[in-house]
């Protein structure tokens, strides 16, 4: 019978556990975003103007997307029924201005848009950036697997946009492109993908 | 009775740092809370399998207890994923065995209420939330379900469908 299930032997199993550690997550995350920006940098070189406004901003927002939804990551790895963990959805909101404000801009300026996106550079951001996600993702994904996230899917789409983020970072210290129609454009492409790229795979590696 | 909260955090702290004894103690606490908390649920034939395994899932997951969060609320975090992703894998076999079984919770009423299942059915809309009960808590078939709300086939299991992916993304909420 069932409820012969053997308590006693699975006790006689235990062994002491670390505690799963938010501060863990925070210097992976932290590690490879460094990484990423030491090798963008070092190949090929910081932007000039870091003082520039426009700059400014786009770091300071993919850096608030970045650890609302970091937190909102390790919050899911350990869960508890009565949290609401909605902090990393306001992040977005208020980042979803930059595209929209491009998309305007785009329409409304006088500059035709093919001149203002630069597809070279775009496909070049979008690939690095896309590429350092991966290994920030792979390392959160790693690193989530110890906790107990009991929305996958939810848990994948925060991995993904926390990723994408501070991938889209590391690219932005290199990023010479100070136009909120080319800045609108390909970060939101990159973290877009990155999400859905986390909605999609992570859910598989982190089910329990 | 079950322990209080505060008794089950110590054991779960002390569980945490391998004491077998603490440990042993806390699975026989959490085997009673977790009956009583899937009783109305699950089928008896069901209910132990399903306690089992979430003892299971406690075991393996112990290091995702925060110690500076009570111990109830992961734990039922921890028992609505298990009962959520059993009901997943009944839905997918297309069995429909479990039976209505309708009891008072004998204690504890507030932890009940707050984080009950009821309550998690409530979170959804009432038309998933009642095509999830008719086929997949009273055992009806998608066809008798189909009659018994008016719904065709097809949409009563698209609703079972969608309800299920949000009472799996809303197991967290109060």
């Amino acid at each position: 019978m069932a409820d012969k299930f053997d308590l006693d032997a699975l006790a006689e199993e235990l062994t002491a556990v670390r505690p799963v550690s938010p501060a863990v997550a925070a210097a992976l995350v932290g590690a490879v975003t460094l990484a990423g920006t030491g090798l963008v940098t070092q190949l090929l070189g910081w932007r000039a103007g870091m003082t520039e406004p426009m700059f400014l901003m786009r770091t300071g927002l993919l850096l608030i997307v970045g650890f609302a939804s970091l937190a909102a990551v390790t919050g899911m790895a350990r869960p508890s029924v009565g949290l609401h963990r909605t902090g990393w959805r306001w992040a977005v909101g208020a980042c979803a201005v930059v595209p929209a404000a491009a998309f305007v801009t785009a329409l409304a300026g006088q500059t035709p848009v093919a001149d203002r996106i630069y597809p070279g550079d775009g496909i070049a951001c979008l690939t690095i950036s896309i590429t350092i996600a991966a290994v920030i993702g792979a390392a959160l994904t790693l690193w989530l697997r110890r906790g107990a996230p009991v929305s996958p899917e939810r848990a994948g789409i925060v991995t993904g946009l926390s990723a994408g983020s501070f991938g889209t970072f590391a690219f932005s210290m290199h990023c010479p492109h100070d136009d909120i129609v080319y800045f609108g454009l390909w970060y939101t492409l990159a973290i877009a993908a990155t999400t859905i790229a986390g909605r999609l795979l992570v859910p598989r590696l982190i089910r329990w | 009775m079950v322990a209080d909260d505060e008794t089950l955090a110590r054991l779960m702290a002390l569980t945490q740092r391998g004491d077998k004894s603490a440990y042993r103690v806390l699975l026989g606490e959490c085997e009673t809370w977790l009956k009583r908390y899937y009783a109305r649920k699950i089928d008896a034939a069901t209910l132990d399998d399903l306690v089992q395994d979430t003892l299971m899932s406690l075991h393996r997951k112990r290091a995702s207890w925060d110690s500076s969060r009570p111990f109830l609320p992961w734990l039922a975090a921890i028992a609505r994923y298990r009962w959520v992703d059993h009901l997943r894998k009944v839905y997918r076999a297309k069995e429909s065995e479990l039976n209505e079984e309708i009891t008072a919770d004998p204690a504890d009423q507030a932890i009940a209420a707050k984080i009950g299942l009821e309550r998690l059915l409530g979170l959804i809309p009432e038309k998933q939330a009642l095509a999830i009960r008719l086929v997949k808590i009273e055992g009806l078939s998608i066809a008798e379900a189909s009659t018994r709300t008016g719904q065709s086939e097809s949409l009563v299991k698209v609703n079972i469908h969608r309800g299920m992916k949000r009472m799996s993304a809303a197991i967290e909420a109060g």
